[in-house]
């Protein structure tokens, strides 16, 4: 009457309509990870698996079209392994509709026995890559670095071409590098467009790497001196790296002495509250010698406690994918934060800060300006409030006639313009329309 | 209360009876039932420890596929074995699922507002002299959507209910509901759309001939068969019910889109008898807003729902509202301590005892948490539980539970995740923002 049950998947990612399960297999060469998609519904009879894909974890991210976290990958070895009939095909391509039907999101139930239950989104999050390259719809992510033998290291990397997973792959790198090296992106994207012999590519990822690759290379590659209008460089700090502040070249100068000059305009400025936000002429004057060209994200004035306006995707709500904080309020100690969805329909949630990934930031020159706009857009004090300034702090209490905003306590100062205290000394120059930019210094 | 990790379903985290202890006796337990995934399609809940796996429930789901025969259901256990955290996983879990799902919540201990604000539903603190007021016989939308007669139906339905439970009966005899039912008849015809407890107590208090025609009674019988409904509702208006349910309803909601609703009633929570018209007027208020409206599933959930139950009028009214709503895609879930509390409350009578116990036998799928010994007895014989399944009852740990869905059986491990308890904590009742 009854049957032993089957063991249960080390693995089991539920998505709509479906289930996969990944198991461990038995391989003399690297681990096999065998992934089984199965339809669900009420049925109590056994069920076939829809679809079956058994290869090493890199070609299984390929083929799938959907990452696998490290920590589900560990969870998948550490199970008995099971034995398979035989050796995967080297490249094996699941249907391409299939991969956007049957693709996690963010809300799918990860089991995981012993580690218990988890969203695909929450687990992703705490899997986060060393980096990410962006650039519209093409995506490298620096996954890990590893130290090999005979002081070689491996890069791990995932590479997304027009949103869609392309290649990920563990390949050698010079050992010098680090993760925040450009080199590095430039040579994992190398790898990955001109580096693999055809046949190991399906003929969905020849095509993508025929239709983007060219593109892709174009992005990343560095810029000749002198540097033309619209690169992206980082301001060099005292210790001759690159700092995390990103501006871009609007024009180059030549002095007397033959020494080249940029105009630049900070990246930060994007981010509301910014006092360059409606000036995009505005420029700052730098040495050449003060810039590198970088692949680095943007500054985004992302500070501990986000602020009204800043820009946030959560990592796992079911109705509300990106959005903007409208307020922030202190429960025991962790944020939380009102926040209106970009997907208008839908109401505010409040979520706590454990909930979201900052996007970018906001940048107040002072509580005084951010109550200012808060309160043009309608949005009033409520008891519980705490307002962020580039200059200090305030919370909200609750007074006789409604909330009040209490007395503003100081942060450590900042730049008016970088956002971030940088080594060199530098002044805004106005707009070449003569628009007057006032900036208080700090 | 100390914090526990729930973090894993591993096989050994059930302790059960001896003889309970293995796959192999539950197999016994469960003949055929082991590798069901039963209910897979829904939200994830836990471990299937029949099953293995995970284990997914929906209640509209369930229906629609024919395990159950009405879309009901109750949970109840002993105190913090986790009846509410389940619930609020299951709403929570459920909301990509189900996106045009409204879901309204009766919150008597208003415990669920964090979990209404992280999905941007609005949150309504019903309390005296609050700036919230719900008017039981507005029907919103439905006015237009529905029939007449059914609609009149309903609304003295709701004022049947809350004069019943205002004057301590169980049920109104039919003289005064006939009373209730041409008085708001005529409310209604003279062009009041949706009439509130006022109007119908102004009404009461200086009925017009014509009322006494439409009964086939004269004035003066009628002067005297209406004191005390008048009585009853002027109470209402003027005491339990006065700046809540006084005037037409103040909440401005898109019954077509909004995702749901938290009616936090824990203000209310120290004056019984208040807390418990108020939850029957809100639910009232709920199920004549969506009254015959089929373009969206619902769901209503009523936490601390031995509060209503041991009102045997509440527990009637909810009974026909379960029955009605069945038609238009409405759902139900009542979470409840164990149930011979419940019998205790309700010893007036086998009759009465009966009712509220129908309404737990009656329904489909019933999930059950720990109980303690002395109440499973009473489980045994009025629930069609096992033997082995009511002393199963008795060793659960917390968040495990006996699920029954129609025929089908399941023990899940629930789980929830540790960023959820944000949501979930009811060590940390939230009131105000
Ligand atoms: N952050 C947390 N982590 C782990 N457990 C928690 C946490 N917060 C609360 N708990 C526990 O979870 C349980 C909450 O259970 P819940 O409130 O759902 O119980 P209940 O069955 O609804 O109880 P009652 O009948 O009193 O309403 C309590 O035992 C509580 O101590
Ligand atoms: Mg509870």
């Amino acid at each position: 009457m009854s049957s032993t049950p089957k063991p249960s998947p080390p693995v089991f990612i539920h998505v709509d309509g479906a289930y996969w399960e990944l198991h461990h297999a038995r391989s003399a060469a690297s681990p096999i990870v065998v992934a089984e998609l199965y339809p669900t519904g009420t049925r109590t009879e056994p069920v076939e698996a829809t679809y079956r894909v058994a290869a090493p974890r890199w070609r299984l991210e390929e083929s799938l079209g959907f990452v696998i976290p490290e920590s589900m990958y560990q969870a998948v070895l550490a199970a008995p392994a099971q034995t398979i009939d035989a050796a995967p095909a080297a490249a094996n391509d699941f249907p391409s509709a299939d991969r956007d039907r049957w693709r996690p999101t963010r809300t799918s139930p990860v089991l995981m026995p012993g580690a218990g239950f988890a969203t695909y989104g929450r687990i992703l999050h705490d899997n986060a890559p060393l980096r990410t390259w962006e650039d519209g719809s093409h995506r490298i992510e620096i996954v890990s670095l590893t130290a090999g033998p005979a002081a070689a290291q491996a890069v791990s990397y995932r590479l997304w071409l027009d949103s869609d997973l392309t290649a990920a792959d563990n390949v050698p790198v010079s050992q010098e590098l680090d993760a925040e090296d450009d080199e590095l992106v430039r040579q994992v994207a190398a790898h990955a467009i001109t580096g693999r012999a055809p046949s190991t590519l399906t003929a969905r990822q020849q095509s993508a790497v025929a239709a983007h690759g060219k593109d892709l290379l174009r992005s990343i590659a560095l810029p000749a001196s002198p540097y033309p209008q619209g690169t992206r460089v980082a301001l060099v700090g005292k210790d001759g790296r690159p700092t995390d502040i990103t501006v871009t070249v609007t024009d180059t100068i030549t002095d007397a002495n033959g020494a080249t000059w940029y105009a630049v305009h900070p990246e930060i400025s994007r981010i509301p509250g910014h006092p360059l936000r409606e000036h995009p002429d505005a420029f700052l004057i730098l040495s050449a010698d003060d810039l590198v060209p970088t692949l680095q994200a943007p500054s985004s004035g992302i500070e501990p406690i986000l602020s009204y306006g800043s820009r946030v995707r959560t990592i796992d709500h079911h109705t509300v994918t990106t959005g903007t904080v409208v307020r922030t309020f202190a429960r025991a100690d962790v944020p939380w934060y009102e926040i209106q969805a970009d997907d208008l329909a839908e109401s505010t949630v409040r979520l706590s800060a454990q909930d979201i990934e900052p996007i970018s930031g906001s940048f107040w020159p002072s509580i005084d300006d951010l109550v200012a706009t808060r309160t043009e857009a309608g949005i009033h004090l409520q008891e519980g409030e705490v307002l962020v300034s580039l200059s200090g702090f305030a919370t909200v209490d609750a007074g006789p006639q409604g909330p009040v905003l209490g007395p503003e306590r100081e942060l450590p100062p900042r730049d008016p313009v970088l956002g971030q205290v940088w080594s060199h000394s530098h002044r805004v120059e106005p707009s070449s329309a003569g628009t007057e930019v006032e900036i208080e210094p700090l | 209360m100390g914090r526990r990790s729930t973090a894993g379903f591993a096989r050994h985290r059930l302790t059960l009876p001896r003889d309970l202890a293995t796959t192999a006796h539950l197999c016994v337990l469960y003949p055929g039932r082991i590798g069901a995934r039963l209910g897979v399609a829904g939200a994830f809940l836990g471990g299937n420890r029949l099953g293995g796996g995970g284990f997914f429930f929906d209640l509209h789901e369930a229906y629609r596929e024919g395990l159950v025969q009405g879309p009901n259901m109750v949970l109840c256990g002993a105190g913090a074995y986790g009846k509410s955290a389940i619930a609020k996983t299951l709403v929570y879990r459920s909301t990509a699922l189900t996106p045009t799902r409204f879901t309204a919540v009766l919150d008597p201990k208003g415990e669920w507002a964090r979990l209404g604000e992280a999905l941007g539903w609005a949150v309504l603190r019903l309390r005296h002299g609050g700036d919230v007021r719900v008017n039981p016989f507005d029907l919103g939308p439905a006015r237009a959507a529905a029939a007449d007669e059914d609609l009149l139906a309903h609304r003295v339905g709701v004022a049947a209910a809350l004069v019943a439970i205002a004057t301590n009966r169980t049920n109104l005899p039919a003289g005064e509901r006939r009373i209730l039912h041409e008085s708001l008849r005529l409310l209604t015809a003279a062009g009041t759309p949706d009439p509130t407890l006022p109007d119908l107590r102004r009404l009461l208090a200086e009925p017009p001939a014509s009322l006494a025609d439409d009964l086939n009674t004269t004035p003066d019988e009628l002067a005297d068969r209406r004191r005390p409904l008048l009585d009853a509702v002027a109470l209402l208006v003027e005491d339990d019910l006065r700046g809540i349910c006084d005037t037409a309803t103040s909440v401005d909601l898109d019954w077509a889109r909004a995702p749901g609703l938290i009616v936090d009633l824990s203000a209310l929570l120290s004056r019984r008898r208040t807390l418990r018209l108020v939850l029957a007027a809100a639910a009232g208020w709920l199920q004549g807003a969506m009254y015959g409206s089929r373009d969206r599933h619902k769901l209503t959930i009523v936490d601390e729902a031995w509060m209503a139950l041991e009102d045997l009028a509440i527990t009637r009214f909810l009974q026909d509202q379960w029955r009605l709503g069945r038609q238009w895609g409405a759902a139900n879930i009542l979470i409840t301590h164990a149930l011979s509390d419940l019998r205790s409350q309700v010893d007036d009578g086998s009759a009465a005892a009966k009712i509220a116990e129908g309404l737990l036998t009656t329904t489909s799928v019933r999930v059950f948490l720990h109980q303690n010994p002395e109440q499973i007895r009473g489980l045994l014989a009025d629930l069609g539980l096992t033997s082995t399944e009511a002393t199963l009852l008795r060793s659960l740990q917390p968040f495990q539970a006996l699920w029954k869905v129609g025929t089908q059986s399941a023990i899940v491990d629930h789980v929830v995740a540790p960023w959820e308890w944000d949501l979930c904590d009811t060590d940390h009742a939230m009131t105000g923002s």
